[in-house]
């Protein structure tokens, strides 16, 4: 319990009036020579104790009301998190002064002296608590003429509910203008808009408040969800920079649970040890001016939008499933529903009355026309008072066709033995000019060194019997950069090769193939084991058609790698399907050649949608996302790849030099000139980046090189003699540990080659392959790869930028993710990732938990209170107070005006009673003289004779 | 005007006979209630049957009897010696006894005199009375103990005396009326009447065996009950330091305010039952406030008692 005006408690010397009335009525009484002492006596004998007891109760009464009166004109209040309970100290201060007050009526002296002890010990051990409780809050609001405040204010989507005519948001920012137009001088302010993801409006904290009022005017709601920690992380960030020597947050929010980890106490211990880490050491505190959200609400949303189908073609309809929720607490009845796929408009539907916490899903049917990267979009008229989350919208990438590459390993047979002859038909079951979706093409097994491998989306190796090692590489950096591949397992291949095939990301093959197995009587598949969801189509009915079918040999298999599945068994166990994600992409083997040979499975009807669905699978790695989560910043990521930044120079003076992205060292210029505009002769290549080993153990490099490389890692040379081809001495690596790579090829002239491999701790020789390579520095800079423009839902320009980093490829929009959909202009360089796409749409996808309103409850508090000094304020006033250094609280002095208004009836009740127990107003006449018994007639008589007299 | 000589002056103790309280008195008489014994005829019936005009009783003659009273008639009748016994006019005895205690000198705001002068006042003022009616006055000052004893005699000088004493008297400590009245009781030889003046300030129950005792020696009582009208009031409000008159308790500080109430029942009970036991014991009780003039008392008090 602190004073907002302690100075008036000297007030509490009032206490003493009664007192002194009383002492002065006492010392004014003048000595009385009295006769009928005996009466007094026995009186006063009689009542003594009863007549002390009054006015001992009356006295403490008065100073009781007296003090009340004092204390609630000083305004207590209790600061929050106090660590001394009011309960506890203003009791004890009353009971001292009533104590004290009392003593002064007691007419046993020794009765009075040990009250008097008592009151004294009762109040200074009050003023000790008082004064330590404000030393303490001193301590905490201690003041410093120069301060840092970051302005964190809550853009969330639910800081947007209308209440009386404004949203929370409006109100925010009111009282943010009005504390910074209040705030004490040499206070610097910096504003972060806090959303999905934060966003500083100032750079350094700004001490000229017409530039803070700008800012803050400037400020729209974000929508979506409020991450806290970024935003409060960015505030701090922005404190360090800042040069006052007290730092305070101060956050405008609704207190809305969603974005601030409170189930993740580390979070906070992280910023509270960020906090600690601050220059000067300041301590933060952590103001909330919380804005409750209403408690009764109505509010319809639309949470979701989701396709029937993952990959979308223009060959069929594809549903749209669209989900409201009544997320708020009364019943509403929404308007329509609007929906727009691309271009097109769909048909209006209403929707009925929905009570609270009901769902309705809305079922479209659409057959989309355009190829490419569309946008449905979902506008519902909510008749709510949450406008912010009554629209939706997703983006799909329309496939014109599915580019499937079709391996053949058994040209030369006739079609019965070709597996890649019946999944081709399979895919494409139609013949002629009909247009289909998934467009096949078979190649043979030798045509496949080739083959660039740039359009295709999924790759078939129909019982290939093995590959050449560049090929391998080649396709395992297919996947690793969101290709597919299915790899046939026929009587043809060559287990070996499968065994030892890996790339950059481990061994291709998710299991280890064996000799084929031959059952008696044949197999036959076990829908019961289709745990993937790849096969939940056939789980059902389609499944047992699957498993009609004989099927007479298959691939023996063991050692599942890490992270594959077994998708399908055989009636005997053994596996059918498995599959992985391999880096970006994904790799699915089946152990039986789909063909004749091996039975009658491709002559099943659900064989068709079975290649359908897994090719579809296969092609999802390709897909780029284009509904990307609220994060920091609107982001795409890519297929990335590996690679090395490389740098061509000719040696010459005035020589060009060009830059690229090489995949990995292995060239054989001959004569020709490396690239455009590089002589043929005497110019050098600079390879840049990182390297990431795939294993841990002993490496040796080994160069092919016709003049000279010098190869570096974390600036060790490797090789002793760079001049002509040689081998290294072993260099130990760590699985996953970056190392610093920088390559350096020399040409003076003739041949020119250049090829760096290594032998690898397995026993493994191989050239380093691209996966392995990054071509960012181990320092982690990222690449900038191109640069465009973009605009955000809210029309506003923004720019683009490509890069490659430890992260990917990225296209990423500049400033924070504000929920819903962004036109995304694709810089030049890395369209082909995006099939040529000059522009896409992208977009961040709304939270639904935005608009289910849950705020904190008292377990959050604790633990943040645990970690951080968490102060929540209920108006900018006490925000002020708070950096004032007064201090603020709960102020408590309408509870004594209250109590002492209880006191003054109580006391006037008392008075009351005590006079009438001691008849104090009553008249009691005491007959004496009895008047009326003398006869008139003598009276008169006696009257005459005197007046005679006279 | 020239000096009065001293012989010629009215001696300072005749001033408590003021005037105008002769003046209220001369047209007043005592009448005696009970028959009085006396030496003299007077206006009071005596006890004593003696030569008188009024018969009373018959008694057996015995030894020693007067032949004269013998009843000559009824032995006559009826050969019986009958004794003819008459009733005696005789002059009255009356002794006033004074309080002169320590509380007797409460004086008050409201009143001209104290209870003690007022006392005197009415002591010379019936003395004055008596003498003047032919009857015997005596006197008897008192406070824890007999101070002034004098016997009642009818000389005219003895209203002078009387005054003279009362003049002397000073007030004195302390009382326990109580017990002192019992040797007052004692000390007055026959019975006759007995006119005690006092604020009566002490323990009803001794007060009122000490009050039967007066009965039992078979006098007349009248009870002068002086009371000042702050102690019948109690009108103070503020804080007083109450100082004990008769210097038996020490001082009291108190709020007058409590107590007021109590206190003034404690007296009303207390008037009560001393006028009970008055009336009980056929004694007369004339409760007297010190703001009531001297006379107008006594004008009052006689005047009831002629009904």
């Amino acid at each position: 319990m602190l004073f907002r005006n302690p100075w008036l408690l000297a007030g509490l010397a009032g206490v003493l009036i009664p007192v002194i009335l009383h002492m002065i009525r006492r010392q004014a009484a003048k000595p009385y020579d009295w006769g009928a002492m005996r009466f007094l006596f026995d009186t006063v004998a009689a009542r003594r104790r009863r007549m002390e007891w009054e006015d001992f109760l009356l006295m403490i009464a008065r100073c009781l009301l007296i003090a009340l009166v004092v204390l609630a004109v000083a305004r207590p209040f209790v600061p929050p998190d106090t660590n001394v309970a009011w309960l506890f100290v203003l009791p004890l201060a009353l009971l001292g002064i009533a104590t004290l007050g009392g003593s002064f009526v007691l007419s046993s002296k020794q009765a009075r002296w040990v009250m008097r002890l008592l009151a004294v010990v009762l109040l200074s051990s009050a003023g000790v608590l008082i004064w330590k409780e404000r030393e303490l809050n001193l301590k905490r609001f201690q003041t410093s003429a120069r301060r840092d405040v970051a302005l964190v204010i809550d853009g969330s989507t639910s800081m947007q509910i209308r209440e009386n005519g404004k949203t929370a948001f409006e109100r925010a920012i009111k009282e943010a203008k009005d504390f910074v137009n209040d705030a004490p001088k040499g206070t610097a302010f910096s504003v972060v808009l806090g959303g999905p993801a934060p966003e500083l409006k100032t750079g350094t904290p700004l001490t000229h408040r017409a530039d803070v009022l700008e800012v803050l005017d400037s400020l729209e709601p974000v929508g979506g969800p409020f991450r806290a920690h970024d935003a409060l992380g960015v505030a701090t960030l922005s404190l360090a920079e800042g040069r006052g020597s007290s730092k305070d947050l101060v956050v405008f929010t609704d207190m809305q649970r969603l974005g601030w980890q409170l189930e993740s106490p580390t979070s906070w211990a992280n910023l509270g040890n960020a906090w600690k880490g601050l220059p000067d050491g300041a301590q933060p505190r952590l103001l909330m001016r919380s804005f409750t959200p209403p408690e009764k609400i109505r509010n319809v949303s639309v949470t979701g939008i989701e396709l029937s189908r993952s990959i979308i073609g223009t060959d069929r309809e594809v549903v749209i499933k669209v989900t409201v929720e009544n997320t708020g607490t009364e019943v509403v009845t929404p308007g329509l529903m609007q929906v727009t796929a691309g271009e097109t408009e769909l048909e209006s539907k209403g929707l009925g009355q929905m009570g609270p916490g009901e769902t309705t899903v809305i079922d479209y049917r659409h057959q989309f026309a355009e190829v490419g990267p569309q946008v449905i979009r979902v506008q519902l008229e909510g008749n709510d008072e949450l406008a912010a989350d009554d629209a939706s919208e997703t983006a799909v990438w329309v496939k014109k066709s599915l580019p499937v590459l079709i391996v053949e390993g058994n040209a030369g047979a006739s079609f019965f033995n070709r597996a890649g002859g019946y999944t081709a038909l399979a895919l494409a079951p139609v013949s002629g000019d009909e247009e289909t979706f998934v467009d096949p093409r078979v190649i043979d097994a030798a045509a496949l060194t080739r083959e660039e491998l740039t359009n295709e989306a999924v790759i078939i190796l129909a019982d290939v019997a093995r590959l050449p090692s560049s090929v391998a590489v080649k396709l395992s950096d297919f996947v690793i950069n969101g290709g597919g591949l299915w790899i046939i397992a026929g009587p043809k291949i060559d287990p070996g090769f499968y065994g030892e095939w890996r790339g950059g990301d481990g061994p291709v093959v998710p299991l280890r193939l064996g000799d084929m197995v031959y059952p008696d009587d044949g197999v036959r598949l076990a829908p019961g084991s289709f745990d993937h969801p790849v096969l939940s189509l056939f789980k059902n009915k389609a499944g047992d058609d699957l498993a009609q079918a004989s099927i007479d040999g298959y691939r023996g298999s063991s050692d599942l790698a890490e992270g594959a599945s077994a998708a399908a068994r055989y009636g005997d166990g053994e596996i059918f399907l498995a599959l992985r994600d391999y880096g970006n992409g994904r790799v699915l083997v089946t152990t039986t050649a789909l063909d004749a040979r091996m039975g009658g499975l491709p002559a099943r009807p659900v064989f068709v949608p079975l290649v359908h669905e897994l090719s579809n699978w296969l092609a999802g790695g390709q897909m780029v996302e284009l509904n990307v989560r609220a994060s920091w910043q609107p982001t795409l990521s890519l297929p990335a790849g590996g690679g090395l930044s490389a740098r061509y120079r000719s040696l010459a003076q005035r020589g060009k030099s060009m830059r690229r992205i090489d995949p990995n060292i292995n060239y054989n210029w001959s004569l020709k000139a490396p690239a455009e505009g590089i002589r043929r002769d005497r110019f050098e290549v600079t390879w840049e980046g990182s390297l990431m080993p795939p294993i841990t153990g002993k490496y040796r490099f080994v160069s092919v090189v016709d003049d000279s490389l010098q190869v570096t890692l974390d600036g060790e040379d490797l090789f002793k003699n760079p001049d002509g081809s040689g081998r290294s001495e072993t260099v130990k690596l760590t699985a996953g540990q970056l190392v610093g790579f920088k390559a350096r090829y020399e040409e003076e002239g003739g041949e020119a080659f250049v090829r760096l491999k290594w032998e690898r701790p397995d026993g493994v020789t191989e050239t380093v392959p691209s996966s392995v390579f990054s071509p960012i520095g181990s320092n982690g800079d990222d690449l900038l790869l191109g640069e465009a423009e973009a605009r955000d839902p809210i029309g506003r320009d923004r720019g683009v930028s490509a890069l490659l980093g430890r992260r990917g490829k990225l296209l990423e929009v500049e400033g924070s993710a504000i929920p819903g959909e962004y036109q995304v202009g694709v810089p030049e360089s890395i369209r082909g990732l995006l099939f040529d796409q000059s522009e896409v749409p992208v977009v961040v996808e709304r939270e639904g938990g935005e608009s289910r309103i849950e705020s904190w409850n008292e377990t959050d508090r604790e633990l943040v209170r645990g970690e951080i000094d968490l102060i929540e304020v209920s108006s900018v006033n006490d925000v002020l107070a708070a950096l004032r250094g007064g201090g603020f609280g709960r102020e408590i002095w309408k509870i004594l005006a209250i109590a002492a208004l209880v006191l003054f009836f109580l006391e006037g009740l008392l008075a009351r009673w005590v006079s009438k127990s001691r008849k104090a107003g009553e008249e009691i006449k005491v007959d004496f003289e009895k008047r009326d018994e003398v006869p008139e007639s003598f009276l008169k008589t006696m009257g005459q004779a005197k007046g005679g007299r006279q | 005007m020239a000096e009065t000589p001293d012989h010629l002056k009215m001696p300072e103790c005749m001033r408590l006979l003021a005037p105008n309280v002769i003046g209220s008195l001369r047209r007043l008489e005592w009448l005696s209630r009970l028959r009085k014994q006396g030496t003299l005829t007077g206006r009071h019936t005596s006890p004593d049957k003696g030569v008188s005009v009024e018969f009373a009783e018959h008694r057996e003659y015995t030894l020693g009897d007067d032949l004269r009273n013998l009843d000559w008639r009824v032995m006559a009748k009826s050969d019986r010696n009958v004794i003819k016994q008459y009733i005696e006019e005789t002059n009255l005895r009356v002794t006033t006894a004074l309080d002169v205690s320590g509380s007797m000198t409460f004086r008050g705001d409201e009143a001209e005199l104290s209870k003690f002068e007022y006392g005197q006042y009415l002591a010379a003022a019936l003395s004055y009375l008596f003498i003047k009616q032919g009857d015997a006055a005596g006197l008897v000052t008192f406070d824890d103990h007999l101070r002034v004893s004098m016997r009642a005699e009818n000389r005219p000088s003895q209203v002078r005396r009387i005054c003279e004493k009362l003049y002397e008297t000073e007030p004195g400590e302390e009382t326990g009326v109580g017990a002192v009245l019992h040797e007052v009781a004692e000390r007055i030889p026959r019975r006759g009447l007995v006119i005690l003046i006092s604020d009566l300030f002490d323990e009803p129950d001794d007060l009122i065996e000490a009050l039967h005792h007066f009965d039992y020696r078979q006098h007349e009582l009248v009870v002068f009950h002086i009371l000042a009208e702050e102690e019948l009031k109690f009108p103070f409000r503020n804080f007083q330091r109450f100082r004990d008159l008769e210097g038996v308790e020490e001082m009291l500080r108190i709020d007058p305010q409590a107590v007021r109430a109590a206190y003034l029942e404690k007296l009303r009970d207390f008037i009560g039952s001393v006028e009970q036991v008055c009336g009980k014991l056929r004694a007369d009780y004339v409760p007297v406030s010190t703001k009531t003039p001297v006379s107008d008392a006594l004008v009052r008090y006689l005047g009831r008692r002629r009904k």
